[in-house]
């Protein structure tokens, strides 16, 4: 705490030096009266002081003051008076522009900027010219008659104080965020030498020009303007100071635009210039300065916004690899699926060919039956054809051995007689018959078997939807025969083009449950509609029905209603899965009680491309 | 010519004259079998409707019933009942390509004589028919001599 002490009075000495100084410097240039200057600086310095350190170093302005002043004029208790008005102008300064125009980061904003011109330039100053100009007409350095006039140059050389000096030094207090290109120092440098080179010429007496004192006052504004556009606002504080310099400087000597008049009046119209200048460039400063960051602000926003756009740019397609990754796998468990799809459909299909084989097995049984006993008739014909030939044969013989031949021509009319040969070889050809329709039957209900069984080798054709439905009846015959009436009701319709297989697995299905849905006896009705460009097959049954319950969930995989081993539950799924590939519709109605109605919708042109 | 046809089975004919009733739904195996027991001392009669073998039988001169078993209008299994009620003395043989399904089927014995497996063996047919017939000549005479007696 002691070292932070002895700091801040090392502090407030150096900066009571540094204020001692330039009120001696600044008093060189006192027009009117010894103490009452064109631009008082020290007024400059306690305002940035006391808004750079803080207002508790205000000690070390008191003390610069008191000591220009008492070094000056002499008398002690003036020099006090002065160093309050003084110390107070900084105190009060640093206070209104810190409340109310942004302290240090006044040059920031031209709204900032005209707040401090008006506070710390205007307003705080004639605490200091009014506290100042009394203790000098009180401690009888000047008379009273003259305070307006002393009032006015004391107040306007401290606002000009205010204005260029705090300014500079508050702005170049802070180190720059930007860091200048060597061609930016040059047009710096060049801007700064045009300045001095253009006020030197109009103000100075270095030409004739300035001599003659021409109002050119203005010509230095495009340097100015041109500092303020271009850089920071500390570079336009920079070239104010300059140019106030060289003007000050040559008005003194009665050069310039300002020069060549009463003193008093030079004094007012450059303090008046001073203070235009410093505002109008520290507004036009602060203006860009406020654009440039806004124009940062804007780049870096645009860039945020560009990160996050990428950012999201990269999530997303994360995102979307992820989603490619998940499809890729739902793919491959579709095609899973499938596989496992066909491993049942194949199932399903050994399934009821096993059934069907059963129960075809039996269906040849019968033309085998009778097709063997007409074969076992036929063998005892030839035998009888045999016998009555022996005897023909024997007859000559007998006849020629000394037989009586009206007795052998009687024993061959009652052989004959007997035999009934024409009736004989009449049947025997009725049993050959017999014999290849049996023959047929067998072929037929192998081949149906074999093409049943040979699903996936089918092909798309014309078929007659009747022929569909008379095949798979004959298919399951043995299922339906001892069980149902089959009632057809084929109308003329047109041939679809099919996977005939396929469709006869999904009637004999339908055809089977229907047989099974009969509790002992009953119906089964067949119907082929045409209805525009699909043909309507229907299978009717006057069974048990179902509840809605079953209807539901009827064309599930794996729903069943037959006891645990009579049925997979595929059937029906695998029936709805054909139909489906062919763009056909299966529908079913049914009440308990009843009986059950499949009803199948085909486009007559097929399925399309499958 | 019966001759030939006799030395075929080593049962004696029949003594008296018999109807045999075949029943079954497909014509082919009616007239194969008619033609089969075309030498047989007894008179064959057959149909594909179970209700008109039900007619004959109710009439009381049938011996025997040969009948298919899975017919459209009624199993084999359910003339033998009829027939049962009908004609007590009337034997009945089922002959189907489904025997041994029946075969499994409870209590087919108290209705049902004997069950045959088609395809057949044409000697065996002829043989059980012969049987049955002797079997039921042999009851009757038993009966009609303890009537007698």
């Amino acid at each position: 705490v002691k070292q932070k002490r002895w700091k801040e009075a090392a502090i407030a000495l150096g900066l009571a030096a540094v204020y001692f100084v330039a009120g001696k410097l600044g008093l060189r240039l006192a027009f009117v009266h010894s103490s009452a200057t064109a631009v008082w600086p020290p007024t400059g310095i306690g305002l940035a002081a006391c808004l750079v350190l803080g207002t508790r170093i205000w000690p070390g302005i008191f003390l610069g003051a008191f000591l220009v002043n008492v070094t000056t004029e002499g008398s002690w208790g003036t020099s006090a008076g002065i160093a309050s008005g003084n110390t107070l102008e900084s105190v009060v300064g640093a206070f209104l522009v810190a409340r109310w125009a942004g302290g240090r980061k006044a040059f920031e904003h031209p709204t900032d900027v005209l707040r401090f011109a008006l506070l710390a330039g205007l307003l705080a100053t004639t605490l200091s010219a009014s506290v100042g100009v009394a203790s000098l007409c009180l401690g009888r350095s000047a008379p009273w008659s003259s305070f307006g006039s002393i009032w006015l140059t004391w107040w306007l050389g401290d606002a000009a104080g205010a204005l260029i000096i705090a300014p500079l030094l508050i702005l170049w207090s802070e180190p720059s965020r930007t860091r200048w290109t060597q061609a930016q120092r040059l047009e710096m440098g060049l801007i700064l030498v045009l300045l001095f080179g253009a006020s030197v010429a109009i103000f100075d007496g270095v030409l004739d020009l300035a001599r003659l004192n021409y109002p050119l006052a203005f010509v230095c504004i495009p340097a100015l303007i041109w500092a303020a556009v271009r850089f920071e606002p500390r570079m336009t504080a920079t070239a104010l100071v300059v140019l106030c310099g060289v003007a000050l400087w040559g008005t003194l000597r009665g050069w310039g635009p300002f020069g060549g008049r009463a003193p008093n009046e030079s004094l007012v119209i450059l303090q008046a210039f001073m203070g235009v200048m410093s505002i109008m460039a520290l507004v036009l400063g602060s203006t860009v300065h406020e654009r440039r960051v806004a124009q940062e602000d804007l780049r870096r926003a645009h860039a945020d916004l560009e990160d996050r756009v990428h950012e999201r740019t990269r999530s997303l397609s994360a995102a979307v690899e992820a989603l490619q990754g998940e499809m890729a796998q739902r793919r491959l468990a579709e095609e899973d699926r499938s596989r496992m799809m066909g491993k049942l459909l194949q199932g399903q299909k050994l399934q009821a060919v096993g059934q069907l084989a059963a129960g075809i097995a039996h269906e040849i049984n019968n033309p085998v039956g009778w097709t063997l006993t007409n074969l076992t008739v036929v063998a005892e014909y030839l035998t009888e054809v045999e016998q009555l030939l022996l005897a023909l044969e024997g007859a000559p013989r007998r006849i020629a051995a000394g037989g009586d031949p009206s007795r052998v021509a009687h024993e061959l009319d009652v052989l004959r007689e007997t035999m009934d040969p024409q009736r004989l070889l009449d049947d025997c050809r009725d049993a050959l018959k017999d014999c290849r329709a049996g023959a047929e039957r067998i072929r037929d209900i192998v081949r149906n078997l074999r093409e049943f069984t040979h699903l996936d080798e089918g092909a798309l054709k014309l078929v007659p939807p009747q022929d569909l439905l008379e095949r798979s009846l004959q298919l399951c015959t043995n299922e339906i025969k001892h069980k149902a009436t089959v009632h057809r009701e084929y109308a003329k319709v047109s041939e679809i083009r099919c996977y005939p297989q396929q469709i006869e697995q999904v009637l004999v299905n339908l055809l089977v449950n229907a047989a099974q849905a009969l509790p002992d006896r009953g119906d089964i009705r067949l119907r082929t509609t045409q209805e525009k460009d699909r043909v309507v097959i229907q299978v009717r049954d006057s069974g048990c029905g179902m509840s809605p319950q079953q209807k539901e969930r009827l064309f599930e995989p794996f729903f069943t209603t037959k006891p645990v081993g009579k049925g997979t539950g595929l059937g029906l799924y695998v029936a709805y899965k054909i139909i489906l590939a062919h763009q056909g519709s299966i529908e079913v109605a049914s009440e308990q009680g009843k009986g059950t109605e499949f009803t199948i919708r085909l486009p007559v042109g097929g399925p399309g491309k499958v | 010519m019966s001759a030939i046809l006799e030395c075929d089975t080593d049962l004696l004919p029949p003594k008296r004259n018999h109807v045999v009733v075949i029943v079954d739904d497909e014509l082919r195996t009616l007239s194969a079998m008619t033609r089969l027991l075309r030498h047989e001392p007894y008179e064959i009669r057959t149909t594909s409707k179970p209700s008109e073998a039900v007619g004959w039988i109710a009439r009381g001169d049938v011996s025997l019933l040969i009948s298919d078993h899975l017919m459209p209008e009624m199993t084999g299994r359910d003339l033998a009942e009829t027939v049962k009620k009908l004609a007590p003395a009337t034997s009945v043989v089922i002959l189907t390509a489904y025997a041994e399904r029946l075969h499994a089927e409870p209590r087919w014995r108290e209705d049902v004589r004997e069950l045959l497996q088609k395809p057949w063996d044409d000697r065996a047919l002829r043989r059980t028919i012969r049987h049955l017939l002797r079997e039921r000549e042999l009851q009757e005479e038993r009966r009609g001599a303890k009537g007698s007696g």
